[in-house]
């Protein structure tokens, strides 16, 4: 009897120096949720009561999980993620687990890093905000965490060129700020 | 008596070792390879383009025109480097440019003997006869001739990057103008990004004698300031739309061992709230024989290269001008120790005591071969040489205004200024301050541009021009500026006219007897400094020019030895060769075999897939369909066809229906995102009031077709579920789970003609699937198949694809119109049913050789000639057929009734090829669908 095996987004998404870090996130549970017409305010409700905020436009959810405006009336919401159960009718719901791989950017030098990365002013990406843009032609998503800690969610199929610029342009950080 | 090193000036005194053609020398931290030779008294720097002069550097930046040197070896060679502005490292190895065999004996310096004969536009004239001549012999010289530096034709390894920044004020130049500007935006709370071209910050006030306190002080407040970037080697090169600048960064440039992954260049777009250019000014050459000799340059790079570098470029020193600030120069030299002599060619000046000068007086010659020996002045008719070794020209300053051009405006002539200043039409939100602007510049300037006699007086010392080419220019009927431009190439070498423009606009002007102002001026355009293609290419180069998907089986396939095909940025498996398969196409024949006699796994992930979801998904549907979905069953699924709103066809697919309220949508892979670009735009804009919510699922399934009489096998020992053709019929489609509990979905549906099913799993669980199907299947023959046999099967049951999707064709030409339902409304409906349109007789159908049809062959009839008038249609895909045993193709074509089991020729010319072909139905494999529905 088989049993299938699943693989990660990357086999190896790591870049480690003091600083500066680059790490392929574990795989997680991902949905997209979109409330039916007039659903909104009970959907908003049941949520608040659960402390997760859909947020607006720009704006990014960071616990108990985090949650992106994906466009009008839809969100992604990434990690704990809530019993959606009594919902059922009020919501469109879509598995989005396999569908991003997301890396984890830590350290002072990230900033440095992101503005050769991302056209977006610093202020669309920082603590609590997150912003749709594009990575070397990807569409991404770059959300602030706060504390020097950046998320990045990008396309699973292209994990392997994401993780390529974003280490690329870490060693150049790095190398730039040694020389 | 030498140019020599009498000071450190400001700069270090650490030593520095480096060689220029060979030859070592010692510099200092600090100087430019220019500020080095000039201090080791090594004055000739190149050869000039055309007539091979022996020149050596003119001014202090990079408006260099002369002293271009190639640095590096190999993959690192870099021609036409400024040495005025290569800042000197340890091991920094430079080589002169343009000279066989050497500097000092060129061969090609010959040409300056015949420089009557290669005035401007001479190669109009010549190079004419024979005509045999023209690609065999001139081309290949002429190319051999051009250009001064030379590439060394391997590839760059260097790392260039790009960024971005987002600013309130950006400052352009770090001189006192900029840095004010600079501060007082900063302390009002702006944030400010300041870009200096060179490696400090300063300007011109660096290069005079004067104390640079000042400056000093508005270095430090600003670097106290966080909201404040400074950027150093930094030159902005272009003012685009909106506010947006760009500027490189020169990272490695003067290292000698840069950091290993250290980009060499970074390309910066920067955004600017608004802009203020504080370039500065540069100073101007005149025009008189032989102005060009090694140790003439501007009057303000001797004084500069005396008071920054501590380089006197001679013990003896005349000063010539038109203007107060070559008096500056006299001082500072004479300060200096040198012999200096002042000739002006105004009636009177401030003398200096000490000075020997002349008043009403003008150079009017030099001599001296590889430096200059002798200048000869005249005044009041008498002629006289003076002995020296250097001479600096103050014909007046030329604002840097290049920026000010680049969203169309054009300077203005200020004849207080005595050069162009920025005109009225700014780029929006740019202001000008300080010697940009003309501030300061006026010093009681003379105009005097041409005080030659017999030539070569040079204007743009570059590319050659004289004031002999100018005359010539305008005697032949180039009265415009931009004809001059065009026809002498004046201002059209890397110096883009910063030294030769307002010199040659002032001659023509002299000779023509226009103003100015009437003459006008020529634009500059971006980048202002030569940029590397690298920095433009950024990481976007080889494998990583555009990001790569891959398919969820990739791994497997690569295992396999797949040879992979790239469609967009998938990389998708073409076929699966085996070790003993020499040619592709015994492995596609192969796959294809096997799939109408066995079974065959195909990923098929990269097909778009929409979630579509809600109370009124059905009603969208059927809005963006031109078929009817409303009462399509729960558990069934239903082939799409999607029109534009012209009535043209858009994109074919699948829509799947797995709840009431929830279907699964495919698409083309190459339509993927616009069709679900499309369905977004209809839900936002044409119908926000139905209740439909839609997300891409493309990514989050990994999705294979399993095809074959077999499959039905193969996947009962896979999918928990009864998939008999009673319990799972054609078109079903069902949400349930693999024997080993992987949730998954099963769509029966085919795109070869033969009894399949697509099977999709979470993305994760891809690579697994496909190693776990033709594992358990192996026993029933199963074989992967890539896209060539994915092409071969589908083109042997007649399917469209996007070939014969190509933005023409419509839903009658495919023989679909029957799909385009008239009893509802829909995207397309209404346009397809123009006159035009329904009138078109262009219909579908196959075709059948012995020998390879082409697809993209024209069909035209028996005995009629191959041109477009009597084209009757086209081949749009076409590939052998194993099933069948002969070549076959399917296309368009006018009138196919008449034309059907007749011959008709598929002619291409490009390829020359013109071959008999059979029209048949489009249909080759099973026409009635029988295996579909076993």
């Amino acid at each position: 009897m088989f049993k299938l095996t699943a693989a990660p987004a990357l086999s190896s998404g790591d870049y480690q120096r003091p600083d500066l870090s680059v790490q392929l996130l574990p795989n997680l549970a991902r949905l997209s949720l979109a409330p039916l017409h007039g659903e909104l305010e009970p959907v908003q409700n049941y949520l608040e009561k659960l402390t997760i905020k859909l947020p607006g436009p720009t704006a990014a959810t960071l616990s108990p999980c985090l949650v992106l405006p994906l466009g009008q009336g839809q969100w992604l919401l990434q990690g704990e993620l809530p019993d959606l159960a009594p919902l059922k009718e009020k919501v469109a719901t879509t598995d989005q687990s396999d569908a991003w791989c997301g890396f984890t950017l830590k350290g002072i030098k990230v900033p440095a890093m992101l503005e050769r990365l991302v056209m977006n002013p610093p202020s669309t990406y920082a603590e609590g905000c997150a912003v749709r843009t594009q990575i070397e032609h990807l569409g991404c998503w770059v959300v602030g965490l706060g504390s020097c800690e950046w998320q990045i969610l990008g396309p699973r199929s292209s994990a392997d060129s994401l993780f390529h610029a974003l280490k690329q342009t870490a060693q150049a950080v790095d190398a730039l700020t040694d020389n | 008596m030498k140019s020599r090193r009498v000071s450190s000036g400001r700069i270090s005194s650490t030593p520095v070792h480096f060689t220029f053609d060979g030859k070592s020398y010692i510099g200092y931290e600090g100087d430019t390879l220019a500020s080095a030779l000039l201090a080791n008294d090594q004055l000739l720097l190149g050869r000039s383009f055309k007539y091979h002069r022996p020149r050596g550097l003119i001014t202090l930046g990079s408006e260099e025109p002369n002293a271009l040197v190639t640095l590096g070896t190999g993959a690192k060679q870099t021609p036409n480097t400024r040495a005025t502005t290569q800042e000197l490292f340890e091991g920094l190895n430079a080589v002169s440019q343009n000279r066989f065999p050497s500097l000092k004996f060129d061969f090609l310096s010959v040409n300056d003997r015949l420089s009557r004969f290669l005035t401007a536009g001479f190669y109009y004239k010549t190079f004419m006869w024979p005509k045999s001549f023209w690609e065999s012999v001139y081309e290949p010289l002429i190319r051999r001739a051009a250009g001064l530096g030379r590439l060394s034709e391997i590839e760059d390894q260097d790392e260039y990057d790009k960024g971005f920044l987002h600013c309130d004020l950006l400052v352009i130049g770090g001189g006192e103008a900029g840095l004010e500007e600079a501060l007082r935006a900063a302390e009002q709370g702006q944030s400010v990004v300041l870009c200096e071209e060179g490696p400090r910050l300063g300007g011109m006030a660096l290069f005079e004698s004067s104390p640079i306190d000042r400056i000093e002080v508005l270095v430090a407040k600003l670097q106290g300031l966080s909201n404040v970037r400074i950027m150093t080697r930094t030159t902005v090169q272009g003012a685009y739309d909106h506010g947006v600048y760009s500027a490189v960064t020169q990272n490695t440039e003067h290292l000698a061992k840069p950091r290993e992954n250290t980009p060499r260049q970074t390309l910066w777009r920067i955004y600017s709230g608004s802009a203020v250019l504080a370039s500065g000014a540069h100073e101007r050459m005149i025009a008189f024989d032989n102005n060009d000799r090694p140790g003439i340059m501007l009057s303000s790079a001797l004084r500069g290269y005396l008071n920054y570098y501590g380089v006197l470029a001679g013990e003896s020193c005349v000063v010539f001008g038109s203007h107060d600030d070559a008096r500056k120069t006299a001082a500072d030299l004479h300060a200096a120790g040198a012999k200096v002599v002042w000739v002006d060619t105004r009636e009177t000046h401030e003398k200096i005591e000490g000075v020997e000068s002349y008043t009403n007086a003008r150079v009017v010659d030099t001599r001296g071969r590889h430096r200059l020996a002798q200048v000869q002045v005249e005044q009041q008719g008498r002629r006289f040489w003076i002995s020296c070794q250097a001479l600096g020209v103050a014909g007046g300053w030329n604002p840097r205004v290049q920026l000010t051009c680049h969203q169309g405006g054009r300077p203005k002539w200020s004849s207080e200024v005595g050069g162009f200043v920025p005109g009225v039409n700014l780029p929006p939100g740019m202001r000008v301050v300080g010697a940009a602007a003309g501030d300061g510049l006026t010093g009681n300037w003379k105009p005097v541009w041409d005080l030659s006699v017999t030539g070569p007086a040079f204007v743009d010392q570059q590319n050659d021009v004289s004031v002999k080419d100018i005359k010539l220019a305008h005697q032949e009927g180039y009265v415009s500026v931009e004809h001059l431009k065009r026809y002498t190439t004046l201002g059209m070498a890397t110096d883009q006219g910063k030294n030769a423009n307002a010199l040659g606009i002032g001659v023509l002007s002299q000779h023509s007897g226009k103003s100015i102002e009437d003459v006008g001026t020529t634009l500059f355009r971006p980048p202002y400094t030569p940029v590397a293609i690298g920095a433009l290419a950024g990481r976007s180069r080889g494998k990583q020019f555009k990001p790569t998907r891959l398919t969820p089986s990739h791994a497997f396939a690569e295992q396999q030895g797949a040879s992979f095909v790239t469609v967009g940025n998938w990389l998708r498996a073409a076929y699966f060769p085996l070790a003993s398969e020499k040619h592709w196409r015994e492995s596609v024949d192969r796959e294809a075999l096997a799939v109408r006699n066995a079974v065959g796994v195909c990923d098929v992930t990269t097909l778009g897939k929409i979630d579509v979801q809600g109370r009124d998904a059905a009603q969208f549907l059927n809005l963006v369909y031109a078929n009817g979905f409303l009462k399509l069953p729960v558990g069934k699924t239903r082939y799409g066809l999607m029109l534009r709103e012209d009535g043209v066809v858009f994109d074919d697919g699948t829509a799947a229906r797995l709840s009431e309220n929830h279907f699964v949508v495919t698409t083309t892979t190459a339509n993927a995102v616009s069709v679900y670009r499309h369905m977004e735009f209809v839900h936002q804009c044409l119908a926000p009031q139905l209740d439909v919510h839609l997300i891409s699922t493309t990514e989050s399934w990994a999705q294979f077709a399993i095809a074959g009489p077999k499959s039905r096998e193969l996947l009962q020992r896979i999918v928990d579920l009864d998939i008999s053709n009673e319990a799972f019929g054609f078109m079903a489609c069902a949400e349930t789970q693999l024997l080993d509990g992987t949730k998954a979905r099963l769509f029966r549906i085919s795109f070869s003609g033969e009894l399949a099913y697509e099977l999709a799993v979470p993305t994760r669980f891809g690579n697994s699937l496909m190693e776990t199907l033709l594992e358990v299947g192996a026993d029933l023959g199963a074989v992967p198949y890539g896209t060539e046999a994915l092409g071969v099967l589908r083109i042997e049951k007649g399917h469209a694809a996007g070939n014969e999707l190509d933005g023409r064709t419509t839903a009658l030409n495919l023989g679909l119109n029957q799909m385009v339902a008239q009893s509802k409304d829909s995207i397309g409906r209404v346009l397809a049913s123009r006159e035009a349109m329904v009138q078109s007789t262009l219909r579908l159908v196959g075709f059948k050789s012995e020998e390879q049809i082409l697809t993209g062959s024209w069909l035209i009839p028996q005995g009629q000639p191959s041109d477009q008038a009597h084209a009757l249609g086209w081949v749009s895909s076409a590939c052998y057929s194993p099933n069948l045993g002969c070549y076959i193709g399917i296309g368009f074509i006018e009138q196919a009734d008449q034309h059907m089991n007749q011959k008709v020729r598929a002619v291409s010319l490009l390829d020359n090829i013109d071959r008999e072909v059979n029209v048949v139905s489009p249909h080759f494999i099973d026409p009635e669908g029988e295996r579909l529905r076993v």
